[in-house]
């Protein structure tokens, strides 16, 4: 299990997408905290409040990522090899 | 499927949270709301995360194609984005929709004190919501995550 969370993350590290996604992130927090207030002090609890307020760019965020994870997850067959070889569909599901 | 879903979230949860993590080491954590808040808040996000990624998982599994579940799974958010913007939708709908329920757990409501000006910060969701909300989703991903599973075992996996 270990390892393939290590390949997962590994896949998911190198992925074009993800970093993109990422950069999104980043944008976004920018963005948030040019909106908060100028009398303010920027700190971690403000931005969360921001960030609470911006549950689509959350929600796109997650999308994509878990997009990419699960999908070079089948994308490499390994399901398939796993099947392939004997194991059965049950086993190599729970397993991926 | 368990091993995919579980790396997904937690890489979901650290992409949401680093932007937080490094403002609060540059200025500090404030006074906006607890932090011990914020926690409790990001873990019961876990539960929304887990149903939008098992729904993203049977996508995968129905499409093939994981460009289009994720172009899928947008158009499902917009949607919904779309309907709860446009129309006042009962309770029950909202608790069952992945982008209100997603809101309602990590929302805050602002509340200025009129005498002294200070802004204070309360959730969005009440107790009774709440108990509603964690468990509808956590329902709704386990039926997502067998919708999957059935269909993988019954259709050919070549991809």
């Amino acid at each position: 299990m270990y390892d393939v969370i290590r390949s997962l993350a590994y896949k998911t590290r190198t992925n074009l997408i993800f970093k993109a996604a990422l950069l999104g992130v980043t944008g976004l927090m920018f963005v948030m905290i040019t909106s908060i207030d100028d009398g303010a002090k920027l700190c971690g609890s403000q931005l969360a409040v921001c960030f609470a307020d911006s549950g689509f760019f959350l929600l796109i965020q997650c999308l994509t990522i878990g997009g990419i994870i699960i999908g070079s997850d089948f994308n490499d067959k390994t399901l398939n090899y796993e099947v392939m070889s004997g194991h059965n569909k049950k086993r190599s599901i729970s397993a991926e | 499927m368990i091993v995919a879903l579980l790396t997904a979230i937690i890489a979901t949860l650290i992409a949401i949270n680093v932007p937080v993590i490094v403002v609060s080491a540059i200025g500090g954590w404030g006074n906006a709301i607890s932090l011990s808040s914020y926690i409790l808040r990001v873990a019961m996000i876990i539960l929304p995360i887990f149903k939008f990624i098992a729904l993203m998982q049977l996508l995968r599994f129905v499409m093939r194609n994981y460009f289009a579940a994720i172009a899928v799974g947008f158009i499902v958010v917009f949607f919904e984005m779309m309907i709860t913007g446009f129309l006042d939708l009962p309770d029950w709908i909202n608790n069952v929709l992945i982008s209100t329920s997603f809101n309602k757990l990590l929302g805050y409501v602002s509340n200025v004190n009129e005498q002294t000006g200070a802004i204070s910060y309360i959730s969005k969701i009440s107790n009774s919501d709440l108990t509603i909300v964690i468990s509808v989703n956590l329902i709704m991903g386990l039926l997502f995550m067998i919708g999957g599973y059935i269909y993988c075992k019954k259709n050919d996996l070549d991809t």
